[in-house]
């Protein structure tokens, strides 16, 4: 078991993805031993690694007064196991490898609801002296990536595809599906930033049971939160293995009265979910949204599918800053309202919660905030005057709508106020019929009010 | 020190939690190992019998020269962490008790793995064949090595 000078940091890299726990060892300066399973240890270069600490750990006080130090790794793909020897250089509180670091521990955080306690002080840099094979086992078949598979002719039909879309809502129907049928994406839905820029909402996913179209989470909260936070992609590989993890953490800092019982993050959309991918959909370097892929596959995606999600997202991105721009430039000229379409034969409910924009829809919940709001302003000039032609416009200059003066997303909260009716089969619809216009169909006579 | 025999301390030990081995040499090299089961031996002496890797040679031969030495033992399921240390006391010879051990301890640590994760069985089960050897170590003081802020925090009494 002597040092194997033809294994080098890179032949580790599958390693270093987190899936197995690491392990180092040190010793005290008087030879006191400690060891313990460590979340995770990053290549730094071909002669290097770095460890986190997030709590001032035994091990970071050890290797001040004994820089020498012991590492246990595992390929979970092949089962080998190598013990690296390292020995500490130096210890890192900002800068490249700290911000990688720090992104690993935020995925953490982000799991439970840690954001404001589990925070990565530092990262502990060490020069590997040798790697030792401690187990060697054949590897399986290489992995074959996705796009190696499918091919580039496959993204730049998916491409292609999307920028025939018409508007935001077709877009991104198109690439949900493309991802699928193209590029084998089973699971994806793409959330977009609310008006205040703290919240994700859904707008639409693809190949769940539930499509959850409306569901929110904050910016922070989870993977997707994550990404958002961060402007950067965020991975999980073993999201079984992670929940695990970042749950016995947080009950650790509940023993310790730093955070209180909170509820965990709902877990992903796939029960047994074991990969999750989010990356940001950006535009002038701001912020549209996430998308985000899911995968019962442990390790399911890598670089790769990075570099072709950011691609995809990066297309919505602009299409949702396209229409916002001509929404903006649309004419102002009033609406003449046009006799409503409306089948007489049936009452429909809808009960508006003016406290938090809540709308249900007889008897059932159908959503709140700015889309509330928004279908409320429909239903009601609808009500009152049978208007049932609308322009983006007019809706702006409702001040009960709360909209922002910068940047208000109404055409993205249409596009979900639209989705959310037909997900529920609901007898009021909207179309979009032109550049800044869509239209309402009520099927059935509506009776209105208010609560609260 | 905690109670070696506590009924919650022997269960959590004897069950098939990861076991991590860390060994020091006369030079301070600590050294990283594993171990494929632990049974306490003897409550009041804090004894414990325990099978390192036979062919972890600097393991081996630091546990015959009685240095000192860290057991850690984690929960695969919960990640709860307990980790001890004292001193290695001698090699002893695998008997049939020390195999069906390490069969029962391979077992149900793999039974853990493969309970929560989705890696390939034949990968994790050709991992975890390992020629033994087994050692009587003494446990002086033992803490809670649980992740978060309570990690490494000395441990009294009471359960793990």
């Amino acid at each position: 078991m002597s040092d194997d000078r033809s294994i080098g940091l890179r032949d580790l890299r599958r390693c270093f993805d987190g899936r197995i726990p690491a392990v180092v060892a040190t010793a005290s300066a008087g030879g006191v031993p400690n060891i313990t399973h460590i979340s995770l240890v990053h290549e730094v270069d071909s002669e290097r690694v770095a460890l986190s600490n997030q709590f001032m750990s035994k091990t970071s006080r050890n290797v001040v007064e004994n820089p020498q130090a012991s590492v246990l790794l595992v390929d979970p793909v092949s089962g080998s196991e190598y013990r690296l020897t390292i020995r500490y250089e130096r210890t890192d509180r900002r800068g490249p490898v700290f911000e990688r670091l720090r992104d690993d521990v935020d995925k953490v955080a982000a799991f439970s609801g840690m954001q404001d306690v589990f925070r990565l002080r530092s990262a502990d840099i060490f020069r590997v002296e040798t790697i030792e094979v401690v187990r060697d086992h054949d590897v399986p078949a290489a992995r074959v990536s996705r796009q190696q598979t499918v091919g580039l002719a496959a993204c730049a039909e998916l491409a292609a595809r999307m920028s025939r879309s018409v508007d935001l809502g077709a877009m991104v129907d198109v690439a949900l599906d493309g991802l699928d049928q193209l590029l084998g994406y089973r699971h994806s839905s793409m959330m977009l930033l609310d008006e205040q820029g703290e919240r994700l909402f859904t707008l639409a996913s693809h190949g769940f049971a539930a499509e959850g179209v409306g569901s929110e989470i904050a910016i922070g909260d989870g993977i997707p939160g994550a990404a958002a936070q961060t402007c950067r992609p965020v991975r999980v590989g073993a999201l079984n293995q992670l929940r695990r993890y970042s749950a016995a953490v947080r009950r650790s800092f509940e023993r310790e009265g730093a955070i209180g019982p909170g509820q965990d993050i709902p877990l992903p959309a796939l029960d047994d979910a074991e990969s999750r991918l989010a990356v940001p959909a950006m535009v002038k370097g701001e912020l549209v949204g996430v998308l985000v892929v899911e995968s019962p596959l442990v390790a399911a995606f890598d670089d790769e599918d990075e570099a072709v999600l950011s691609m995809v997202a990066a297309l919505i991105a602009q299409m949702a800053q396209l229409e916002r721009a001509e929404l903006d430039a649309s004419a102002t000229a009033p609406v003449e309202p046009p006799a409503a379409r409306v089948d007489v034969a049936h009452e429909v409910k809808v009960r508006f919660y003016p406290e938090d924009g809540s709308v249900f829809l007889d008897g059932d919940y159908l959503i709140r905030g700015v889309a509330g709001r928004v279908l409320w302003s429909l239903v009601s000039r609808h009500r009152a005057t049978g208007q049932c032609e609308f322009a983006n416009k007019e809706l702006r200059l409702d001040k009960a709508l709360e909209l922002p003066g910068f940047r208000d997303n109404l055409d993205t909260r249409l596009v979900l106020l639209k989705r959310r009716l037909e997900e529920r089969q609901s007898p009021i619809r909207i179309e979009r019929t032109g550049r800044g216009r869509f239209r309402m169909d009520v099927t059935g006579t509506l009776s209105l009010e208010t609560q609260g | 020190m905690i109670d070696l025999g506590d009924r919650a301390t022997v269960k959590f030990l004897d069950s098939g939690c990861a076991l991590l081995v860390c060994t020091v040499s006369a030079d301070g090299q600590p050294h990283a190992g594993r171990a494929w089961g632990l049974s306490v031996v003897d409550v009041d002496a804090h004894l414990l019998r325990l099978l390192v890797e036979a062919d972890d040679a600097v393991t081996v031969a630091n546990v015959r020269a009685g240095r000192a030495i860290a057991v850690t033992a984690t929960s695969v399921r919960t990640f709860h962490s307990l980790q001890l240390k004292g001193r290695a006391l001698s090699l002893e010879e695998l008997t049939p008790a020390d195999e069906a051990k390490q069969a029962q301890y391979t077992s149900d640590f793999l039974k853990d793995i493969l309970d929560t994760s989705k890696y390939a069985p034949d990968v994790m089960c050709r991992w975890a064949e390992r020629p033994v050897t087994p050692c009587f170590v003494t446990v002086d003081v033992s803490f809670d090595q649980t992740p978060g802020p309570s990690a490494g925090a000395t441990i009294d009494r009471g359960d793990p």
